[in-house]
């Protein structure tokens, strides 16, 4: 199975489970709990349906809108997800050039293994700075004011993290990043060496927008739900959004 | 497993599937993205339970209809389907015999492997001819004058096939017709000799009514969905099927209607009946199945024009759930196309038979007697 075969979204899915490290594909896959809200989140779509109507002309499509301020060419964009360094060695600089050609909003997560400078100078459209508020204000203002500079168009701030969700794949796998080789999760790295060498062949993977704030930056050895934890603030209430949202402007 | 293991539409279908290379059944079994909507035309029919009369005298039945100012025996008919030849060597010849045995209705599609003058030649009972709207507009008025010349009784203008249906399995499978032989399905028709013999002895794969016209006629090596979306017409609009229909002059039909506001407008237009139809859940997949949506629309047209319920239809059950709800008659296409290839003229027939008897033996256990015994009194919805 390779690119040519993927017709949908399951095909890629498919081909990313061979493609991965099951910790790191877990870490995707996953929903938290009995994953009865992931499933639910594409279901609910069959409980209605659609009612076209014919002989409508429709030899042309527009399928642009305009949502933060910004026209897109196509109504959905990718939304801001961490690390993706970690599911190929390009990373965000894969994703943001591919939504650059789709003409769409790209999203860059705080948690972004690539920097805020480098997406700025490789995509030139829209791009939206996924904002989680951390204990450490000052890491929040430096955030704000780097995406200031480099470009970003628009400002979300995550509030649906506030304390970190129970995802028992990654408790299962030991998904930490960078992984933890442990002797379960050690057969899975084996048996998927191209992830293995691209990962190590290549640049150290760093949480590049925290790397030089935090020294959990350089080398997280904590589970993404341990830094959550801990770095995030639970106290984050209105108050600070609105700050957040002024401080943006 | 040969005919006479076939008792129902799943054996049917798993005899068909024994017969064909993959590709070829998979372009029959298959539908639209996640295949929900093909799925949905056949399940809908279990949200609803008969509700039987007991004690009404019910040794003599009648099944005929009048649709499009024609009487048929059975209140259900062959739809128009595509490239009937690449399922048995017999194809549309086959279907069109079986269909006259029964004098029902007999759909013959704009991309049928037998020509509209040779069905007319073998079958005197009512036809139908399946129109696609194409950019050469030559080619659609020579089609509609070899219709007209060969006196069929209906025009059905297809309208949900204004682009491809995204139908993967026949991305999987490589499916174009005529068979392109690609390493991956080399084997598939290898396994199934009989289906190639066959194919390659029982004359040329042709497509009549198109090879005149476009250098894919005879050769259409593209897949049916490209077909669609590089042939056919996207700017078709409103005039153009009023156009038609006079062109046409006699009954006319759109196919594929699913929206209460286009089944008003087509009677302006001069349509005598509508095919409430999302062709076979292979083109919008998320699209409401045509039984869930069959009552609004009989309520807004139906003492106007002839509803037609189409698709999804597997069992007698089905069609007299259909009928109390208000279609003049149910049609399907996948309803005979498994028979079809698992065994020609004489499959079809046991088809059609089998759901003739259980349309029969279902009315009698409803105690109804004739078609106009039915409606919504025998039916109770489980939700609303």
């Amino acid at each position: 199975m390779n690119l040519k075969d993927c017709h949908n979204y399951n095909d890629f899915r498919k081909l990313a489970k061979k493609k991965l490290p099951s910790p790191i594909f877990h870490y995707i896959d996953g929903g938290s709990d009995d994953e009865i809200t992931l499933n639910r989140n594409t279901s609910s779509f069959n409980d209605c349906d659609l009612i076209p109507s014919i002989l409508s002309d429709v030899s042309n499509v527009d399928m642009s809108t305009t949502v933060l301020g910004e026209k897109i060419d196509f109504p959905l964009f990718p939304s801001a997800t961490a690390m993706h360094r970690l599911y190929h060695h390009e990373g965000e600089r894969a994703s943001a050039r591919a939504v650059e050609k789709m003409g769409t909003i790209f999203g860059l997560s705080t948690m972004s293994t690539v920097s805020i400078e480098e997406i700025a100078a490789i995509n030139q459209g829209p791009k939206l700075f996924q904002l989680y508020i951390h204990k450490d204000r000052g890491l929040t203002d430096n955030l704000i004011e780097r995406c200031k500079k480099a470009g970003f168009t628009s400002m979300c701030l995550t509030v649906d993290t506030v304390v970190a969700g129970n995802r028992e794949r990654d408790r299962r796998t030991g998904f930490t990043t960078p992984p933890k080789l442990t002797l379960e999760s050690l057969l899975s790295f084996a048996l998927h060496p191209g992830w293995t060498i691209n990962n190590l062949i290549h640049e150290k993977f760093k949480l590049a927008n925290i790397i030089h704030m935090t020294q959990k930056g350089t080398s997280i050895d904590k589970s993404v739900i341990d830094y959550i934890n801990e770095q995030f603030d639970p106290a984050m209430n209105w108050k600070d959004a609105e700050y957040c949202v002024k401080k943006w402007n | 497993m040969n005919l006479k293991d076939c008792h129902n539409f799943s054996d049917f279908r798993k005899l068909a599937k024994k017969k064909l290379p993959s590709p070829i059944f998979n372009y029959i079994d298959g539908a639209a993205d996640d295949e929900i909507t093909y799925n949905r035309n056949t399940s809908a029919y279990n949200d609803v339970d008969l509700v039987p009369s007991v004690l009404k005298g019910v040794e003599k039945v009648d099944l005929s209809t009048t649709i499009f100012g024609k009487k048929l025996d059975l209140p259900f008919y062959c739809a128009p389907t595509a490239l009937q030849r690449l399922f048995h060597y017999d194809g549309e010849r086959a279907v069109g015999k079986a269909a006259k045995k029964f004098n029902t209705m007999f759909g013959v599609s704009a991309l049928s492997t037998v020509s509209v003058e040779e069905i007319s030649s073998l079958i005197d009972t009512p036809k139908m001819f399946q129109f696609y709207f194409h950019k050469d507009r030559g080619l659609n008025d020579a089609v509609m004058e070899r219709v007209k010349a060969t006196k069929f009784d209906v025009m059905a203008l297809t309208v949900d096939t204004i682009t491809g249906g995204n139908r993967e399995r026949d991305l999987r499978t490589g499916f174009t017709s005529p068979p392109k032989l690609t390493l991956s399905s080399l084997f598939s028709f290898a396994s199934k000799p009989m289906w190639g013999i066959n194919y390659l002895t029982k004359g040329k794969f042709e497509l009549p009514h198109l090879q005149d016209h476009v250098s894919e006629g005879t050769n259409i090596a593209t897949s049916i969905g490209n077909y669609f979306s590089s042939m056919l017409d996207q700017s078709m609009s409103w005039k153009d099927a009023e156009k038609l229909c006079s062109q046409w002059g006699g009954h006319f039909a759109l196919k594929g209607v699913m929206s209460v506001e286009d089944a008003k407008k087509a009677i302006d237009i001069g349509c005598t009946g509508i095919m409430v139809s999302n062709h076979g859940g292979r083109q919008l997949d998320g699209s409401r199945s045509p039984f869930d949506q069959l009552a609004k629309i009989v309520d807004a047209v139906g003492d106007k024009i002839d509803v037609i319920c189409e698709g999804g239809i597997q069992r007698g059950t089905h069609i007299l759930k259909a009928l109390s709800l208000g279609a003049k008659a149910c049609s399907g296409g996948r309803l005979y196309l498994y028979a079809l290839a698992a065994a020609g003229q004489a499959g079809v027939e046991k088809a059609l038979e089998q759901y003739r008897a259980e349309l029969e033996r279902d009315m009698k256990l409803m105690g109804c007697t004739k078609i106009s015994d039915l409606n919504r009194n025998n039916l109770r919805f489980r939700r609303v």
